[in-house]
């Protein structure tokens, strides 16, 4: 049991949890006060989502070490899904 | 030179495909769709932003953030299991899959807990255009929470069944795949509904 424990995917969950943890703290404890600071706490948030996805399906899901072709698929879908994502959000701000 | 690139290529991983085609074709395909849900999501936020915000604010971060934990606990149990068993310890993936298993019923059960209460505040699915994505996403994603428990109580009856050859492996890394995406799926969706301002 403990030889399965000292794996590289304990090492990634326990970065999740942390950064699981940051970003409860960070959402719950940051009161911006000004407009861009709401919107770079927002845009960070989405960003440590996506590192976090793009953790789970390169060590959980195994993809790092998959043929280039399905890597290839996921790689842009993390980038795009995150940039998207941030277009969409800035479209919402007053102008 | 030629030696390092020798003892590189002898210690580069070889490309492996984990699981079956079918079960990433799936996978990439659902994970589209949740795309356009994200999207869909912010474009009627920009809608009203003030109404979201103000909806938005009466979720209850504690149940999101623990139902994240319980998602990404169970995908590292569902990595061990998949390597207990390709180590022939099926007795072990089996117990690690249970684990798994138990804390994708945590998440159903946080889960009731914050749609019951929130019925009982008086937010349901037509109170608002946040509620309503609030209830149809997280039901949709719910619905793949039990589809993957399914898939996870699959699992731990062939690893109690000792079952571990090539195509048995193939098996659990299709099933901890999908477990995998339903736990990515929320982590984009936790912060969206929950923490973005």
């Amino acid at each position: 049991m403990k030889s399965l424990l000292n794996d590289r995917v304990t090492f990634v969950w326990l970065i999740l949890a942390a950064l699981t943890a940051v970003s409860l703290l960070l959402a719950d404890g940051a009161q911006p006060q000004t407009l861009n600071g709401m919107v770079y706490l927002s845009l960070g948030l989405l960003a440590l989502a996506m590192f976090k996805v793009r953790l789970v399906i390169m060590h959980f899901m195994e993809v790092l070490h998959a043929p280039w072709l399905l890597r290839g698929i996921f790689e842009v879908w993390v980038v795009a899904v995150f940039i998207a994502m941030c277009v969409f959000y800035l479209q919402g701000l007053p102008n | 030179m030629e030696q390092s690139i020798k003892s590189y290529s002898a210690k580069a991983k070889p490309k492996h495909l984990p699981g079956e085609e079918g079960v990433w074709v799936f996978i990439v395909g659902d994970m589209l769709i949740f795309s356009l849900f994200f999207l869909v999501f912010l474009y009627y936020r920009n809608l009203d932003v003030a109404g979201f915000t103000a909806a938005q604010s009466q979720l209850n971060l504690n149940y999101g953030g623990i139902n994240t934990l319980l998602l990404l606990t169970s995908s590292w149990f569902v990595a061990l299991g998949l390597k207990a068993a390709r180590e022939q310890k099926t007795a072990i993936a089996s117990k690690l899959f249970s684990l798994a298993l138990c804390c994708g019923l945590g998440f159903a059960l946080v889960k009731f807990l914050e749609w019951g209460e929130k019925i009982r505040a008086g937010y349901v699915l037509t109170s608002n255009d946040f509620f309503m994505y609030y209830y149809v996403f997280t039901g949709i994603h719910f619905l793949h929470v039990i589809i993957g428990m399914g898939v996870l109580l699959f699992l731990i009856a062939k690893a109690r069944a000792g079952q571990c050859e090539t195509a048995d492996i193939s098996t659990y890394e299709s099933g901890g795949a999908y477990w995998h995406m339903v736990d990515l799926l929320w982590i984009v969706l936790f912060p969206l509904l929950y923490l973005v301002k």
